[in-house]
């Protein structure tokens, strides 16, 4: 079951083998955590979240069209229930780096790792004052490496607006940085 | 990769992100929900079979008309399927009400979500909003390369949205033109659609309006009617469908 392509386990799991699902829960949690975090802007609920999510993704795994790659259409899935929770949740948290929530800074940590830290920190401060909309094009973009076809179907929007969506959500980013 | 985006790859690998297992809490879940297996039968052709035999056994009894209706759950719209129809010259496109500015359309989303005031996001924003007192709020969508026209007008989709808690119109439906339910898969679980599969007459109750229609899919959804109408075949609408119904909290019923 590990060595299983996506394909595999999703067509067992369409054919009801919980295992295969588990299995591609095992594969794909730590992306899907991610994508929550980044939609809801603070990691506590993420776990929740992405759970009722994984829960949703099994009922419609029906539907899903085995010659697309499984994780754009997990990532809608996330997204849609993130962004739902959002809606109801009054609770705001922001986004934090592993660096400051451990606080410290390494006194014999090499300079320019140093220098990393605090860039990530000044920019994960700014994707802080960004629309959850603009997180997560950038996410699709420069972390999850999808395509423009992908991130489509990702955002349910057309091709031709993700080039678009994705530039003024880089613009964004630089100016919320030149305010840091 | 440009400077800043390698930056911004490091950043988003720097965040803060929930070690959990969901596995088994995940399962733990699954056995309450019903299998995802696809049903591979084509639901309309089994559907329209059984309704084929229930509206001959019932066609002529006016209170067994609307227990196919409410059979059917149609929300506002009751079916009535006749041998031959009279289809008006006017459209159901030409009837759809006084239009709505665009900034009001804009005013009424809830403001994380007027970066995209469009119902089907993928159509883009709609060309045109109306209201009207008895087929509630439409949106229309111009006809394009991808969206071809209804009749001969020049809108490529109309979606209309109205409380579905009384009859406020019928459609009057040949009985060569094919219809019946549709199952449309969502993230809150199926709903049952009608599919009409050709042009077919629009009344509004207690009026003499009487417009025609081209291929409608119609259901119901948190006590809203909603009906997309296009020229597109059916696993094209039920794919615009499927994106309504994920929303439709977008949705301002007129």
């Amino acid at each position: 079951m590990s060595t299983a392509s996506d394909n595999e386990l999703i067509r067992w799991s369409q054919a009801g083998d919980h295992d295969a699902f588990g299995a591609l829960v095992r594969k794909h949690q730590r992306a899907a955590l991610r994508i929550a975090t980044v939609t809801l802007g603070s990691a506590t609920d993420a776990p929740d979240v992405t759970q009722e999510a994984f829960v949703k993704a099994y009922g419609a795994i029906g539907r899903f069209r085995n010659n697309e790659r499984f994780e754009p259409w997990l990532f809608r899935i996330v997204a849609n229930t993130a962004k739902n929770h959002r809606r109801s949740s009054q609770r705001r948290g922001a986004l934090v780096t592993r660096a400051a929530a451990v606080a410290t800074v390494p006194e014999s940590e090499p300079g320019d790792l140093a220098i990393r830290h605090q860039e990530s920190e000044r920019l994960v401060a700014a994707l802080n004052t960004l629309s959850y909309q603009d997180r997560l094009i950038l996410t699709y973009r420069w972390y999850s490496e999808l395509t423009e076809t992908e991130i489509a179907q990702a955002l349910s929007c057309r091709r031709g607006t993700v080039k678009s969506r994705l530039s003024r959500a880089m613009s964004r980013l630089r100016i919320a940085m030149e305010e840091q | 990769m440009t400077r800043l985006e390698t930056q911004i790859h490091q950043a988003l690998e720097s965040l803060v992100v929930p070690d959990t297992d969901l596995v088994e809490s995940v399962l733990a879940e699954l056995p309450l929900h019903r299998s995802p297996v696809r049903h591979r039968r084509p639901v309309l052709a089994t559907a329209v079979a059984v309704l084929a035999i229930a509206i001959g056994i019932v066609a002529a009894v006016a209170p067994a008309r609307e227990a196919i209706a409410d059979w059917l759950g149609i929300g506002a719209t009751e079916l009535q399927s006749v041998n031959e129809v009279d289809l008006p010259d006017r459209s159901s496109v030409e009837d759809l009400g006084d239009p709505v500015a665009s900034t009001t359309l804009r005013e009424t989303q809830p403001e994380d979500t007027r970066a995209s005031v469009s119902p089907i996001p993928s159509l883009g924003e709609p060309s045109g909003v109306f209201d009207d007192s008895s087929r509630g709020r439409s949106y229309t969508w111009s006809a394009s390369a991808n969206l071809p026209a209804i009749g001969s007008s020049d809108v490529g989709a109309v979606l209309s949205v109205r409380p579905a808690d009384r009859v406020l119109s019928a459609k009057v439906i040949a009985n060569d033109v094919e219809f019946g339910p549709v199952e449309l898969a969502s993230l809150s679980g199926d709903t049952i659609a009608f599919w009409i599969n050709g042009q077919h007459v629009l009344v509004q109750t207690g009026s003499s309006r009487r417009v025609s229609a081209n291929q409608v899919l119609l259901w119901v959804a948190d006590g809203v009617e909603i009906r997309l109408e296009t020229s597109l075949e059916l696993p094209e609408v039920v794919r615009l469908a499927q994106e309504i119904v994920e929303g439709t909290e977008l949705l301002a019923p007129g």
